[in-house]
C-alpha cells in the first residue's frame, strides 16, 4: 500500500499539525513530542474531527496517549489499514 | 496457639499527583469534600443485569477502584486490594411517593458519606430503581483514586461494556494497568524534561507577591461546598464560537482568560495598579503519557499569571492569555504541590493561586442503548476557596458552574458571582476592550445605582436663618440656650441674634460675604454664628487660640469682611477690622438681606492630604437637608437638650450650633476646654439632663473610661470622626443607658451622608457607616469609576444635594475632587478617597483610607482587628495601631496604647495568644494619654517615634512548650539549632509529610493532638506552642479517661488500664493500628495529688469498673492491660462480671497473677523512678546508668518520649502511682471471672522465672494464649502492637 492510496496521508497529517499548532511544518520532527511542541487536547480534538471525516473511528483516547507524531502516524496507518 | 508471620509489603507509594489530596484528606479525616460523584439519569427500558455485569467489568479493569491506601512514617502508601473494586448496589425506591426527590435526596447523602480509605470502599456505584422505565446510576469514587477525567473514561466505559452486553457486539480494548500511569509518572520524576519545567516555572513566578482572594480567610477546603449554576445563553456561546473561529483561539482559553479579567474586578483595589491576578488552572496532565487512559488521579492545578490589561484590543489580550496558557501546558506535569514546596508556599497565607477556573470540555454525556442519559455532577473534589467550571462539550450547551468555599461564601454571594460571571462574559465576548465591559448584571447596576440610592424627599428650598427665625419665635418663652448661669429664651436669643446681624447688615455685610469668628466656646460665640448667618453672610470659623501661619493663610484666602473675636485678636497683617463682644451693642443698625438656599452658609478649612487647608464652601439648601433629616429620623423636639463641646472648626460642630434652634430644642454650651475633660463632661451631662451629645470615637473610648461616666443616660449619642470600633459600642452599651448611632460623612457633604445605629453586636471591627441621608446618593466605585460588586471594596463616592459648592479660590481642586456623576446628567459627585465595601443590603463600612492600606509580608492587615485585640486583652485603655515605614520602606506595626496598670511586656504577652504572629506589633508605646487635635480626634502627629527593640533578630523559644517545640522543629527539619519563636515550620522547609511528623511527634511530647490542620493554619513556632497549650488546658492527657484513637469503633470500645505508673499513653500506637475500635486509655486517679489512696486493688478496680461502666452503659465490655495493669484488668472484669455486664475480650499483655508478685520487695522511689523507663517502653536494665530523676526525665526528654514532659505534679504522681499499685498488687488475691482470659506471652522473657500463662487458669473461665517473640518490656513497642492490633482485628466480635 502507498500513500497515495490513503485518505490521509503522512505529509498532509504533519502538515496539519504544524498549522494547527501554527509552526513551520519542519518543527514537526517525527519523534518530537506534541506536548513540547505545543499541541494540546483542544487541538486534538479539532485534527480528529478533521480527519474523522476521511478515517472513521479514530480513537481521541488512543491519540491522546501517544506522544510523537510519529506514533500518530502508526495509529492512523492502522486505522486506515484496518 | 498463633504466631505471627512477616507484614505484607505489597504497598508503594502515593504518587506525586495524589499527595495534595492525601494530606488535605488527612488535614480532616472525615470531610466527604474529596469523593468525587455524579449521577447518570437514565430514562428509557434499562436492563440492570445488563448494567450490573458491566460495572463488575469496570470493577476488574479499573484497578483504581480497588485501592486502599495506609500511613507510615516514610509518608503515605498505596496498594490495590484483589477484589476491592464495589459491586453496583441496587436501591429500589420506586414505592416512594416521590422517587425522584427521594433519590435525589439519598443520593446527595451518599455523596457526603466520607471514605474509609485503609479498609474501602473507596468508590460506590449505586442504581436507584424510580419506577420501571426511570433509573438513576450514582456514582462516587475518592479523589485519590480518580480525577474528573477519570470518572468521564470510567462513567463512558460502563456505557460500552453496557451496548455492546445488549447489542451482543464486543466492547473496545480495556483500560491499561493503574501501574502504567504509575509507573509513566515515575518516569518523569527521573526525567530531564522535568528540570527544564521546573525552570519554567520558577522563572514564570519569579516576583510574584502575595497572592489574594476575593475575601479575606483562610482558604481551606470546608466539608461541602456551595453551588451556583446558570446556563451560558445561547448568544453569548454563539459570540464564543464566532470569536475563538475569528482569534485562531480555542473557546477553553477565551473563557478561562476572561474568567480571570472578571475575577480582577472582584478583588481589592490596588495601589500600584498592576492589574495581575494569579488563577489556579487544573490541567488534565495526560496528553502524549502512557497515563493518557488509565483512570487514576492525575489533574494538576498550576497557577496562571494574568495581567489584565483592560485597554488592550480584546482579541490581542485574549492572544497574550492563550499564549500563557500554551506555555504553561507544555510545561503542565510538573506538580503545583511541588511547586509549593520549592517556593514555600505552605501554610496560612501562602496561597500559590486565587480561585480555581476549569473548563471540562470532555465531560460529554456516555450514550446507552435504549436509554436518554442525563447527567449531573455532584462533586469534584475540594473547595479551597471558589471554583468556576464550565461543562459541556460547548456544541450543545455550556453550564457556568460556581462553587464555593461557605467558610468564605454564603450561598447568595455563590449564586451572584455565577450569575455575575456568566453577565460579564457575555458582555466581554462582544467587546473591543474589557475596559467597555461592566461589572456588575443590568439587575445589579440598577439597585446599587437607583435603588439603594432612592432617597428622594421633599426638602424645602430655604435657609438656617429662615428655619431658625421661624423656630425661634414660634416659641419664644422656651429654654433656647444654657451657658453656665446664662440662660436664654429663645426670645431673648432672637433677639440678641437680630441686633447683631443688624450691626454687621449696617456694616454692609450681606450674602456672598465672609465673616469669620474666632471666640472661644460662650453664649457670644453662638449668637455670633446665627447672626452672621441671619445677615446672610458665610461664616469661617477659626480657632481662638491657634496664632500660627496656618491661621494668616486662612484669613487670607477666606478674606473676611469682618472678624468676631476678642480685641486682642492677630489679623497677621491682613487689613480686616475686628469686633469684640463688647464693642457689639455700638454703632448703626440695619435690616440684613435674608440669604438665598444657595449662598454660602459657612466655609471650613479641612486639612488635606497635602497639608495646605482648604475651604470648603457649603450652601444652605445643603445644610438644611442634612438637619432637617436628623431631626426628623431621630425625631428632635421640645425637650431635648443638645450638649454643644465639639470645636466650632470641626464640621461636626455645625449641627451642635443649628439644629436646636430649628427643632425647639435646647442647646447646653460646654465651658471651652470641656470637651477634653470625661469628668467635667460628665458633670454637665448629668447636671443639664442633656439628652443628646456627639462623641469622636477617640473621646468616646477616653469618656466611657472614667467612672464619671458610668450609668449616665445620654438618649442618643452621635459618633463621626473616626471608624466607630464594635469593641467600644458594645462598651457603651454596658456603661451608658441610651443609643449610639455612627455617622459618617466629609466636611465637603455637609457633616454627614450615612448612618447606622451601632448595637456592639456588628460582625467584624468596625460598625458600618450604613445607609445614605435624605436625597443623598453613594457609589462604590473601582479605578474606572464602575460599580463594585457587594463585598468587594470600592472607591466612595458621594453625591445629591448635601456636596460642597466646592473649595474656596481652588477651582482646580474642586473640578478634580468634584467630577461629572456619571449616572445622573448633570450632576457632580464627591470623590472622598475613602475605602467602604457594601453588605447585601446596601450598607457600607468604611475601610480607610485608599492611600493608607497596611501590608505586612504582602498580606492585607486590618489595623481595626489589632486595636480591638489590644482592647480585648483588658489591659488597654485605649488603643490604636498605625504602620509606619521603616528605613527601608516596610510597614512595621506599632501599636499606641493607654494603659495605667500594664508595661508593654505584659500586654505584648496578653496579645501573644490572641493574634497570628503577623499581627503582632514590633513595637508598642504605653501612653499616658493619647494627643487629640481640637476636635476631639487623635492627633497623629503628635505620637512619639515608635522604640522598636534592640532584637530585630529572632527571638529564642521560651522554655516549656516553645522550647519543646523549638527542638521539634529543628528535628524534623533537620535545622542545626532549635528553632526560633517566630519560625514559620513552612518557611523553614517543612512540608506536608513533615506538617505530619510534627503532629505526630507533637502527639507524642504533649499528650495532645494538634490536628494536622492547625499546623497548616498557625506554622509559627510561638502561635503554635499557645494553640498546643490551650487544647493541653483542656486535656492534658492525665485525666482518668484518656481517649487514645481516633477509631470508628465498629467493634467496640477497648478499655486500656494503666500500667503500674498511672498513665496509659503506652497504648497510643497499639490504639492507632486498632482502626475498628475506640481506645480509651483508664489511668490513675493517683497522678492528682490530692486524691486519696485507695485501701485494695479491688476498691481501684471498682472504680474503673464504674466510670467504665458510665462511659458505655451497655453491651460487652473490652479490657485489656499490661503488666501490672493486666492484674487490674482483670480485677475490673470480676467487677463488671459482678454487675452483670458482659466482658468481651479480656487481654492481658504479660500480665501475671499477684501470686507472683507478693514476696517481691516493693520498689524504693528511686526504683519507681527506674519504673518510667519501663511504662516508656525501654528496658530499665539495659540502662543501669541512668539513676536520678533529672537524668531519667532528661533521656525520655531525647528519645522524644512524651513522658519527659510531664509536669512536674504528674512526676510525683506517676512515681506514687508506681509504689502504690505494687503494694496494693501484693495484697490482693484475684478473683474468678467467668470470662476466658487472653494472654499475650512475651516469649523471650521468664525464662528461669515460675512466671508462666498457666497461673491465671484458676482466675479464668478459659485461657487463650497468643505467644509473641518479644520481651515484656516490648510489648507495646511498634512492632509489637501492631502484630497485637492484627490478632485482635482478625478476631471475630
Amino acid at each position: 500500500m502507498t500513500d497515495t492510496t490513503l485518505s490521509l496521508t503522512r505529509d498532509q497529517m504533519q502538515a496539519d499539525i504544524a498549522a494547527e499548532i501554527g509552526i513551520p511544518l519542519a518543527e514537526v520532527e517525527p519523534d518530537e513530542s506534541l506536548v513540547d511542541l505545543g499541541l494540546d487536547s483542544m487541538q486534538v480534538m479539532t485534527l480528529l474531527m478533521k480527519w474523522g471525516e476521511v478515517i472513521p473511528g479514530l480513537e481521541f483516547s488512543l491519540f491522546m496517549e501517544a506522544e510523537t507524531f510519529e506514533e500518530w502516524w502508526q495509529i492512523a496507518a492502522e486505522a486506515q489499514a484496518a | 496457639m498463633s504466631v505471627f508471620g512477616p507484614m505484607e509489603t505489597d504497598s508503594f507509594p502515593l504518587c506525586d499527583s495524589q499527595d495534595g489530596i492525601w494530606y488535605a484528606q488527612r488535614r480532616d479525616p472525615g470531610s466527604p469534600v474529596f469523593m468525587t460523584g455524579q449521577a447518570l439519569h437514565l430514562k428509557g427500558p434499562l436492563d440492570s443485569e445488563a448494567l450490573d455485569r458491566a460495572i463488575a467489568q469496570v470493577g476488574q479493569e479499573a484497578q483504581c477502584l480497588s485501592l486502599r491506601f495506609s500511613e507510615t512514617k516514610a509518608g503515605p502508601r498505596q496498594r490495590l486490594q484483589p477484589g476491592g473494586a464495589p459491586r453496583m448496589a441496587l436501591r429500589d425506591l420506586s414505592a416512594e411517593a416521590d422517587p425522584l426527590a427521594a433519590a435525589e435526596a439519598a443520593i446527595l447523602a451518599e455523596a457526603k458519606a466520607p471514605a474509609d480509605l485503609a479498609h474501602g470502599p473507596i468508590a460506590g456505584f449505586t442504581l436507584w430503581v424510580l419506577g420501571p422505565d426511570h433509573h438513576i446510576l450514582s456514582e462516587r469514587i475518592h479523589h485519590l483514586a480518580a480525577d474528573g477525567y477519570a470518572m468521564v473514561l470510567i462513567t463512558n466505559r460502563i456505557a460500552e461494556l453496557y451496548n455492546a452486553l445488549v447489542r451482543d457486539t464486543a466492547p473496545g480494548p480495556a483500560f491499561p494497568p493503574y501501574l502504567q500511569a504509575v509507573e509513566a509518572e515515575a518516569r518523569y520524576r527521573e526525567a530531564p524534561k522535568r528540570d527544564k519545567d521546573r525552570a519554567f516555572w520558577h522563572e514564570t513566578l519569579a516576583g510574584l507577591g502575595a497572592v489574594e482572594g476575593m475575601v479575606a480567610g483562610e482558604a481551606t477546603s470546608a466539608r461541602w461546598f456551595h453551588r451556583a449554576e446558570i446556563a451560558l445563553p445561547e448568544t453569548a456561546r454563539a459570540t464564543l464560537h464566532a470569536l475563538s473561529e475569528r482569534t485562531k483561539l480555542s473557546w477553553p482559553d477565551i473563557l478561562t482568560a476572561l474568567s480571570g479579567a472578571y475575577l480582577a474586578r472582584c478583588l481589592p483595589p490596588k495601589e500600584d495598579e498592576t492589574h495581575e491576578v494569579v488563577l489556579g488552572v487544573p490541567l488534565m496532565n495526560r496528553m502524549g503519557t502512557k497515563a493518557s487512559r488509565v483512570p487514576a488521579s492525575l489533574v494538576n492545578v498550576l497557577p496562571l499569571r494574568l495581567v489584565i490589561d483592560e485597554d488592550a484590543a480584546l482579541a490581542d489580550w485574549l492572544a497574550e492569555a492563550a499564549a500563557r496558557m500554551a506555555a504553561m501546558r507544555r510545561h503542565g506535569r510538573y506538580r503545583g504541590e511541588g511547586l509549593r514546596r520549592d517556593l514555600g508556599r505552605i501554610g496560612a497565607g501562602q496561597r500559590l493561586h486565587g480561585p480555581l477556573v476549569n473548563v471540562l470540555p470532555f465531560d460529554a454525556t456516555p450514550k446507552m442503548e435504549g436509554l436518554e442519559t442525563r447527567l449531573q455532577i455532584l462533586g469534584a473534589g475540594s473547595v479551597d476557596d471558589l471554583t468556576f467550571c464550565f461543562r459541556g462539550d460547548g456544541g450543545e450547551g455550556l453550564l457556568v458552574q460556581a462553587d464555593a468555599n461557605p467558610h468564605l461564601y454564603d450561598l447568595a454571594t455563590t449564586q451572584a458571582h455565577a450569575a455575575r460571571l456568566s453577565a460579564f462574559l457575555a458582555a466581554a465576548l462582544g467587546a473591543e476592550r474589557l475596559a467597555d465591559v461592566a461589572t456588575l448584571t443590568a439587575e445589579e447596576h440598577q439597585t446599587h445605582v437607583v435603588t439603594r440610592n432612592a432617597t428622594g424627599h421633599p426638602v424645602p428650598e430655604t435657609t438656617l436663618a429662615a428655619l431658625i427665625s421661624d423656630q425661634l419665635k414660634a416659641a419664644p418663652e422656651a429654654e433656647a440656650l444654657v451657658f453656665g448661669d446664662k440662660r436664654y429664651s429663645a426670645a431673648r436669643l432672637d433677639a440678641a441674634i437680630d441686633d447683631l446681624a443688624g450691626n454687621l447688615a449696617a456694616r454692609g455685610i450681606g450674602p456672598g460675604d465672609v465673616v469669620a469668628v474666632a471666640l472661644p466656646r460662650s453664649a457670644e460665640l453662638i449668637i455670633a454664628l446665627q447672626a452672621v448667618v441671619r445677615a446672610g453672610a458665610a461664616y469661617v470659623p477659626l480657632d481662638p487660640e491657634d496664632a500660627s501661619a496656618r491661621r494668616a493663610d486662612m484669613l487670607e484666602r477666606a478674606a473676611p469682611r469682618l472678624v468676631l473675636a476678642a480685641g486682642d485678636f492677630d489679623t497677621a497683617g491682613q487689613p480686616v477690622p475686628v469686633l469684640a463682644p463688647e464693642a457689639w451693642s455700638e454703632g448703626p443698625r440695619a435690616q440684613p438681606v435674608a440669604p438665598g438656599p444657595t449662598d454660602p452658609a459657612y466655609v471650613l478649612f479641612t486639612s488635606g492630604s497635602t497639608g495646605v487647608p482648604k475651604g470648603v464652601v457649603i450652601e444652605h439648601r445643603a445644610i438644611v437637608n442634612r438637619l432637617l433629616w436628623m431631626r426628623d429620623h431621630y425625631g428632635f423636639g421640645p425637650g431635648d437638650r443638645i450638649l454643644q463641646k465639639t470645636p466650632a472648626t470641626f464640621d461636626v460642630s455645625v449641627w451642635e450650633f443649628f439644629l436646636p434652634f430649628l427643632s425647639g430644642t435646647a442647646l447646653v454650651v460646654a465651658p471651652p476646654g470641656a470637651h477634653r475633660d470625661p469628668v467635667q463632661l460628665a458633670g454637665i451631662i448629668r447636671d443639664e439632663a442633656i439628652t443628646t451629645a456627639h462623641f469622636v470615637p477617640s473621646m468616646l473610648s477616653l469618656f466611657l473610661a472614667a467612672p464619671a461616666s458610668d450609668g449616665l443616660r445620654i438618649d442618643r449619642v452621635f459618633a463621626s470622626g473616626e471608624a466607630l470600633p464594635v469593641s467600644l459600642a458594645r462598651q457603651f452599651g454596658e456603661r451608658i443607658t441610651g443609643t449610639l448611632h455612627n455617622l459618617y460623612g466629609p466636611t465637603e457633604a455637609a457633616v454627614d451622608v450615612t448612618y447606622q445605629p451601632a448595637t456592639g453586636r456588628e460582625p467584624g471591627a468596625s460598625v458600618p457607616i450604613g445607609l445614605p441621608v435624605w436625597n443623598t446618593r453613594l457609589y462604590l466605585l473601582d479605578a474606572r469609576g464602575r460599580p463594585v460588586p457587594d463585598g468587594t471594596a470600592g472607591r466612595l463616592y458621594l453625591a445629591g444635594r448635601q456636596l460642597a459648592r466646592g473649595y474656596l479660590g481652588r477651582p482646580d481642586l474642586t473640578a478634580e475632587r468634584f467630577p461629572e456623576d456619571p449616572f445622573v446628567p448633570g450632576e457632580r459627585m464627591y470623590d472622598t478617597g475613602d475605602l467602604a465595601v457594601a453588605a447585601a443590603d446596601g450598607r457600607m463600612t468604611f475601610l480607610g483610607r485608599i492611600d493608607h492600606q497596611v501590608k505586612i509580608r504582602g498580606v492585607r492587615i486590618e489595623l481595626g482587628e489589632i486595636e480591638a485585640a489590644l482592647e480585648a486583652t483588658g489591659l488597654v485603655s485605649q488603643a490604636v495601631v498605625l504602620a509606619p515605614p521603616d528605613h527601608a520602606g516596610k510597614a512595621r506595626l506599632v501599636a499606641y496604647v493607654v494603659a495605667p496598670d500594664a508595661t508593654g511586656d505584659q500586654i505584648r504577652a496578653a496579645l501573644s495568644g490572641q493574634l497570628p504572629a503577623m499581627m503582632q506589633p514590633a513595637a508598642i508605646m504605653v501612653l499616658e494619654a493619647f494627643p487629640l487635635n481640637p476636635s476631639g480626634k487623635l492627633d497623629r502627629k503628635q505620637l512619639p517615634a515608635p522604640q522598636f527593640g534592640d532584637a530585630p533578630a529572632a527571638r529564642a523559644a521560651a522554655p516549656g512548650t516553645e522550647a519543646t517545640l523549638a527542638a521539634l522543629y529543628a528535628e524534623i527539619l533537620g535545622l542545626p539549632a532549635p528553632a526560633s519563636a517566630e519560625a514559620d515550620f513552612f518557611a523553614a522547609g517543612g512540608d506536608s509529610l513533615k506538617a505530619v511528623q510534627l503532629s505526630l511527634a507533637i502527639e507524642e511530647a504533649f499528650g495532645t493532638d494538634p490536628g494536622l490542620g492547625t499546623i497548616f493554619e498557625v506554622p509559627v513556632l510561638a502561635d503554635l506552642a499557645q494553640r498546643i497549650e490551650q487544647s493541653g488546658q483542656r486535656d492534658d492527657g492525665l485525666g482518668p479517661l484518656v481517649r487514645l484513637s481516633q477509631g470508628t469503633g465498629t467493634k467496640g470500645t477497648l478499655f486500656a488500664i494503666h500500667p503500674a505508673g498511672g498513665i496509659s499513653w503506652c497504648y497510643r500506637r497499639l490504639a492507632r493500628e486498632l482502626k475498628d475500635w475506640a481506645v480509651v486509655g483508664v489511668q490513675s486517679p493517683l497522678l492528682d495529688p490530692n486524691a486519696a489512696m485507695p485501701d485494695s486493688l479491688s476498691e481501684l478496680a471498682a472504680a474503673y469498673a464504674t466510670r467504665i461502666a458510665a462511659e458505655q452503659p451497655e453491651g460487652p465490655v473490652h479490657l485489656l492491660g499490661w503488666s501490672l495493669g493486666g492484674i487490674i484488668a482483670h480485677a475490673v472484669a470480676a467487677h463488671l462480671e459482678g454487675q452483670d455486664r458482659q466482658i468481651g475480650a479480656l487481654v492481658l499483655l504479660d500480665a501475671y497473677p499477684s501470686e507472683c508478685w507478693r514476696n517481691e520487695p516493693e520498689p524504693d522511689e528511686g526504683a519507681a523512678i527506674r519504673a518510667l523507663l519501663a511504662i516508656a517502653g525501654h528496658d530499665p536494665d539495659a540502662y543501669p546508668h541512668l539513676v536520678s530523676r533529672t537524668e531519667i526525665l532528661g533521656f525520655l526528654r531525647e528519645t522524644g518520649h512524651p513522658l519527659g514532659h510531664l509536669p512536674m505534679a504528674a512526676q510525683h504522681g506517676v512515681v506514687r502511682s508506681v509504689q502504690e499499685v505494687n503494694r496494693l498488687v501484693r495484697g490482693h488475691r484475684e478473683p474468678r471471672v467467668a470470662a476466658p482470659v487472653i494472654h499475650v506471652h512475651a516469649r523471650l522473657d521468664h525464662a528461669g522465672s515460675d512466671r508462666t500463662p498457666q497461673l491465671w487458669t484458676p482466675h479464668a473461665g478459659a485461657l487463650e494464649v497468643v505467644d509473641m517473640d518479644c520481651r515484656h518490656a516490648d510489648m507495646v513497642s511498634d512492632r509489637a502492637s501492631q502484630r497485637v492490633a492484627q490478632w485482635l482485628q482478625g478476631r471475630t466480635g
